[in-house]
């Protein structure tokens, strides 16, 4: 089943900058895909579209089996529930402890407090972070705070897993530990795509890998 | 780490109204708290932010409150309002007055005779040496009548004047309004100045309350951009800025009834002085329970007012998402 399809997608800015060239590409349902490419090639852009920050100005774009064009504005944020989003500098809130990180989107979402407690205690293990729930993100490692802005993003159960240069900001030996995480994601069923320009873990992972350049789609490759 | 989770094992558990409805009350509950803490952890500007609304809020208060007991103490400085008829001399003025007293307009009617009206005269105004001296007696009967409250304004007293002018035994009617319209429009005049500083010192208080607000979401701009991609409605987001907005709001309109109560004690007590010297006894009205309480909820309405202009403001120009095309 497709969870992602682009259909011909272009997008240009308000300022006149063309970001995407007629995209076509499709992800599967619990398909892990790569999008690389130089600065400016438009995968933020990509995520943008996806996330609904931004409409394409051309084309059409599906989720789940859902053309996004009839997402209006208000039913946006319902939509993005359903997607779960890692940053490359984790934006963890350093004025709430791990626990009222991670439970963030079930708030948002309006699950029941012990359902909530459930959810993140599971959640927590699955990182392999399981006594962390009362510490402040601030005094923990740059890969523990990734770990938890993964845990925040996978807490609701999302059809899709983004990731947005998720080892940007992490040693080598780190980003290994967190790619090894969202292997570990992928074989148990989520669906991700990842967004990075180290090629070398990128190949290392042995995935599929979209590639862009200048906005035009330049290969699609299964390793 | 565990070992993964198949995603048949994974539930996705529909929730149902009442769950939806707790969450939603919880979330209330958690923002109103939290925002009334993030306020009392920035004591400064807290204090700052509320003084400036208090003392916005305290003058209008205290303009209501003293032209409020103005009206309500009316007949302390309000003189009735009278005509006198000079009848012509041969009338009979007791049957006129007791003609008189049966118009609907007419409250009270005095006849004064003319022996009676010369006494009045002589006492009043101390030429009785020379009123003595006069071989009869000058003055006319004169009938004062008093008009009811339904026929006191201008044209009503007017046709009054005139319908009595009519009548063959009124030679003239006095009829002195002229310092009832001057003072009704310096009145008027007054209340139009007071409610256009009012309102402007109400806008002021949303200003300051939105300003502030848009202080408070500029520092929280990435916690917003995060709940924003992670699904948060723009009610969701709003929410703990319009908290924001109440607290300041309540605080402020608190210190204002203070403050308001701290200056009406002190205005009323010289006032009371004052008009003891004149043999008056008058308390200026202060500032109930009640009013106070009105004045904390009508400030903190302003706060939400304002907060709430800034949030939106904030979302329009932000993070809301760019129309279908």
């Amino acid at each position: 089943m497709e969870m992602i399809r682009f259909n011909d997608v272009s997008m240009r800015f308000a300022n006149g900058y063309q970001a995407l060239y007629d995209i076509n590409f499709t992800i599967e349902k619990n398909e892990m895909v790569f999008l690389t490419g130089h600065s400016g090639a438009g995968k933020s852009t990509i995520l943008k579209l996806i996330l609904l920050s931004e409409r394409a100005t051309r084309g059409q774009i599906w989720m789940h089996g859902r053309n996004l064009r009839t997402v209006t504005s208000k039913r946006a944020c319902y939509y993005r529930r359903n997607i779960g989003t890692v940053f490359q500098n984790n934006q963890l809130l350093f004025d709430r402890n791990v626990y009222d990180n991670i439970a963030l989107p079930l708030i948002i979402a309006g699950y029941p407090q012990t359902q909530i407690a459930r959810r993140v205690e599971a959640v927590l293990e699955r990182v392999a972070l399981d006594d962390y729930a009362t510490r402040n993100p601030m005094k923990l490692s740059a890969g523990e705070q990734q770990r938890v802005g993964i845990a925040r993003a996978i807490v609701n159960n999302p059809l899709l897993l983004i990731a947005d240069e998720p080892t940007g900001n992490l040693d080598p030996d780190l980003s290994d530990s967190i790619m090894n995480l969202f292997a570990h994601l992928h074989d148990s069923g989520t669906t991700i795509l990842i967004v990075s320009h180290d090629l070398s873990l990128v190949q290392k992972m042995q995935h599929r890998v979209i590639t862009l350049k200048n906005g035009r789609l330049t290969g699609d490759t299964l390793r | 780490m565990k070992a993964p989770q198949h995603p048949s094992h994974r539930k996705r558990r529909r929730r149902n109204f009442g769950d939806r409805i707790r969450a939603w009350i919880r979330h209330h509950y958690t923002q109103c708290y939290d925002s009334l803490l993030r306020i009392v952890r920035t004591p400064v500007n807290s204090v700052v932010t509320c003084l400036l609304i208090a003392i916005a809020i305290v003058m209008p208060t205290i303009f209501y409150i003293c032209t409020d007991a103005l009206q309500s103490n009316e007949h302390y400085w309000r003189e009735p309002i009278t005509l006198s008829l000079f009848l012509h001399p041969q009338s009979n003025g007791k049957n006129l007055a007791h003609h008189l007293q049966q118009l609907p307009e007419v409250k009270t009617v005095k006849y004064i005779d003319a022996e009676q009206a010369l006494a009045e005269f002589k006492a009043q105004s101390g030429l009785a040496d020379m009123i003595e001296t006069l071989s009869y007696n000058p003055l006319p009967e004169v009938i004062e009548i008093e008009p009811t409250a339904d026929a006191a304004t201008h044209q009503q007293l007017a046709a009054l004047k005139n319908k009595l002018l009519a009548l063959k035994e009124v030679a003239q009617v006095q009829l002195d309004i002229e310092w009832l319209q001057r003072f009704q429009q310096l009145v008027m005049l007054i209340e139009r100045i007071g409610t256009l500083i009012a309102l402007l010192l109400l806008a002021a208080v949303v200003l300051v309350i939105s300003s502030m607000v848009h202080w408070i979401i500029s520092n929280r701009r990435d916690e917003i951009e995060i709940i924003h991609l992670f699904g948060a409605s723009r009610a969701f987001i709003r929410r703990p800025f319009i908290y924001t907005g109440f607290w300041y709001g309540f605080i402020g309109g608190g210190i204002a009834w203070i403050f308001a109560k701290l200056i009406l004690d002190w205005i009323s007590a010289s006032l009371h002085n004052l008009l003891a010297l004149y043999g008056h006894t008058y308390n200026l009205a202060t500032i109930t329970p009640l009013l106070g309480l009105q004045l904390m909820f009508g400030t903190a309405l302003l706060g939400v007012v304002g907060s709430w202009i800034a949030v939106v403001r904030y979302l329009r120009h932000h993070i809301e998402l760019p129309v279908n095309l």
